[in-house]
C-alpha cells in the first residue's frame, strides 16, 4: 500500500505539470457525447418521441459525460510502446508489480480529468436543468459500484490490449478495432436499448463494453430493475475474474518472449 | 507575374520531394502500412454504420432523407481522408516540434514555415479510405438517380477544396496556440473530435446554444456544403458563407502564425 501510495503521489505531480494536457482530453471526451445528444434530439424530434423519451436521452448523454471519464483509460498505446522500446526492463527489477504503475497512473489521470469533467457537467446541467430530474439518493450507492466494476474491467482490458505488443510491433489496428467496438456496443453512441434494437443481442453477451459503460449509466438513471441489477454485478464480477485470468497467462507468457532490448 | 510562377515551381519541386521522401519512408515501414490501412478502413467503416445506425428508426431529419445523411457520411470519408492524408500528421508533430525547439531549422530554411511545418508529412495510407468514401458516395449517387455530369465534378471538386481550406485555417488557428503553450501535445485529439460535429445537419445543433454554436458554425459548412452542391440544393447564401469562412479563416490563420512567432523562443521554449 505504501508502495501504491508513493507511486501515486509521482503521477500526480506528473500530471499536474501536464494538467493542461489532461484539460484537452477531458474536452475532447466531452465533444461526442454533446454532439450526439443534439443528434438524438433531432432524431427523437423528428420520430414525434414523447416528453420521456427525450428527457431518458438528456439524462443518458448527461451522465455519460462523467461515468465515461471515470471508467476511460489509456494505458494500452503506451504499455505497447514500452514493451516496444524495452523500458519495461526498469520496473521488472523493483519491488512491486508492473501492473501498479499503471494503476497509479490510471487513478491519477482521473482525479484531474473528474475536476475538469465537472465544469463541462455544471455547464450541461445549466443547458439541460429541467431534463435532469435523476434519483441520485436512491442510485448512487450501486450507481458507485457498477461504476468502480465498469472502470476495473476497461482498466483490465485495456492492460491486455496492450500486453500485445509482446507479440506485434505495431497495435494501432488492434487499438483502433477495439476502439470500434467499443462505440459501437458499449453506449456511447446510443443507449444500449436502442443498440440491441439494430445490432444482434449475442454481441452484448460476448463481449464486456456495455458492462464498462452503458449499464453504469442505467443503473445510475434507475432504469434497471433490482434483478437485472444483480445480474448484471454477477457478470461484471464474471469479467473481472476471467480479465484477470487472462491478464496473468498472457503476462507470463509475454515475459518468456520479451527480449528486454529497445526498437 | 514571374516571381509568383519562379515560386509555384519551387514550391512544387519540394513538394515533389516531400511526396517521394514519405513514399519511401512508407515503403520501409510496411507492416505499419498494413496496419494503418487496416485501422482507416475500420474508421471508413465505422462512418458509416455509425450512420445507418443512427438513421435506422427514421426515415427523414430535419428534411434530410435517410440516403441523403448517409451521403454526408460518405462525402465526410472523401474530406476527411484527403486531410489527414495531406495535413494531419504534420499538425500532430508542430506542439513537438516547438517544444523541442526543432522550428529553428524550419524558420531558417527559405521556405515558407507555415507551408513547412503543415505539409512535411504525407500519410498515404488513407488512401484506402479515399477510396471506400468514394466507392460509398458513387453507390449513393447511382441509388439516389443523381446524374453525374462533368460539371458536377468540377464544381463538387472546387467546393471540397474550400472545404479542406476552411478546415486546414480552423486546425492552424488552433495549433498555432502552442507557440504560447507548448506543452499542450494533444491539441490535435481535440481537433479529431471537433471534426466530427461536421457530419451532421446544421439544425441538429439547433439546442446547443448561441455561444457554442458561434464555434462551431462554420465547421457545419465543410461536408453539409458538399453534399447540397451534388443534391442541387446548395443555394447562394451556403456557397457565400463557405467561400467567405474558408477564405477569412486561411488569411487569419496566416496572420496568427506570423503573429505567434514573434512570441517563438526557440529550444525547449515553455
Amino acid at each position: 500500500m505504501k508502495k501504491l501510495r508513493a507511486l501515486l503521489l509521482m503521477e500526480f505531480q506528473h500530471f499536474s505539470e501536464y494538467r493542461g494536457d489532461i484539460f484537452v482530453y477531458t474536452m475532447g471526451a466531452i465533444v461526442i457525447p454533446v454532439v450526439l445528444l443534439n443528434v438524438w434530439l433531432a432524431i427523437a424530434d423528428a420520430k414525434g418521441s414523447n416528453a420521456s423519451e427525450i428527457q431518458y436521452l438528456v439524462q443518458y448523454f448527461v451522465v455519460q459525460v462523467f461515468v465515461n471519464v471515470i471508467v476511460s483509460t489509456w494505458q494500452a498505446t503506451f504499455l505497447a510502446n514500452a514493451i516496444q522500446r524495452g523500458e519495461i526492463s526498469a520496473h521488472l527489477l523493483k519491488p512491486y508489480p508492473y501492473i501498479m504503475v499503471h494503476i497509479a497512473n490510471n487513478i491519477s489521470e482521473k482525479v484531474w480529468k473528474i475536476l475538469f469533467s465537472l465544469v463541462a457537467l455544471v455547464i450541461l446541467v445549466a443547458m439541460y436543468h429541467s431534463y435532469l430530474t435523476i434519483p441520485l439518493w436512491q442510485t448512487i450507492l450501486p450507481g458507485s459500484l457498477v461504476v468502480l466494476l465498469g472502470a476495473v474491467i476497461k482498466f483490465m482490458w485495456s492492460q491486455i490490449l496492450g500486453m500485445s505488443g509482446f507479440w506485434t510491433s505495431n497495435i494501432y489496428a488492434i487499438r483502433e478495432y477495439n476502439q470500434m467496438l467499443y462505440n459501437l456496443i458499449s453506449g456511447v453512441l446510443f443507449p444500449i436499448k436502442y443498440a440491441t434494437q439494430v445490432i444482434p443481442a449475442f454481441v452484448f453477451v460476448v463481449l464486456p463494453y456495455q458492462y464498462m459503460l452503458g449499464f453504469p449509466i442505467n443503473v445510475l438513471l434507475g432504469k434497471v430493475s433490482q434483478t437485472e441489477l444483480f445480474q448484471g454485478v454477477g457478470i461484471q464480477l464474471i469479467w473481472v475474474i476471467v480479465l484477470y485470468i487472462v491478464y496473468r497467462i498472457v503476462w507470463q507468457k509475454g515475459l518468456q518472449r520479451y527480449g528486454g532490448y529497445g526498437g | 507575374m514571374k516571381e509568383i510562377l519562379n515560386n509555384i515551381h519551387h514550391y512544387r519541386k519540394v513538394y515533389g520531394v516531400i511526396l517521394k521522401l514519405n513514399y519511401a519512408k512508407m515503403m520501409t515501414y510496411r507492416a505499419d502500412f498494413i496496419s494503418s490501412s487496416i485501422a482507416h478502413t475500420i474508421w471508413a467503416t465505422f462512418t458509416i454504420i455509425q450512420m445507418i445506425l443512427l438513421t435506422s428508426k427514421t426515415s427523414h431529419v430535419f428534411g434530410w432523407s435517410r440516403d441523403e445523411l448517409l451521403m454526408l457520411a460518405a462525402v465526410y470519408n472523401v474530406i476527411f481522408s484527403f486531410f489527414y492524408m495531406f495535413f494531419s500528421r504534420g499538425f500532430n508533430s508542430i506542439s513537438n516540434t516547438i517544444h523541442l525547439g526543432r522550428l529553428d531549422g524550419i524558420l531558417t530554411k527559405p521556405i515558407n514555415s507555415q507551408f513547412m511545418i503543415t505539409c512535411m508529412y504525407v500519410t498515404y495510407t488513407h488512401l484506402i479510405r479515399l477510396i471506400i468514401g468514394i466507392g460509398f458516395l458513387s453507390y449513393l449517387l447511382i441509388k439516389m438517380q443523381i446524374s453525374v455530369t462533368p460539371f458536377l465534378i468540377v464544381g463538387f471538386v472546387g467546393i471540397i477544396v474550400l472545404s479542406i481550406v476552411l478546415n486546414y485555417s480552423f486546425w492552424m488557428i488552433v495549433m498555432t496556440l502552442t507557440i504560447w503553450f507548448p506543452k499542450l501535445s494533444n491539441l490535435t485529439d481535440l481537433l479529431y473530435q471537433v471534426n466530427q460535429v461536421t457530419k451532421f445537419p446544421q439544425e441538429m445543433y439547433k439546442g446547443l446554444g448561441i455561444y457554442l454554436l458561434f464555434f462551431l458554425f462554420p465547421l457545419t459548412f465543410i461536408i453539409v456544403s458538399p453534399v447540397k452542391y451534388l443534391l442541387h440544393r446548395m443555394d447562394m447564401s451556403d456557397f457565400v458563407y463557405l467561400f467567405v469562412f474558408a477564405g477569412g479563416l486561411f488569411v487569419a490563420s496566416r496572420y496568427f502564425w506570423r503573429f505567434a512567432l514573434r512570441y517563438y523562443t526557440s529550444a525547449s521554449g515553455s
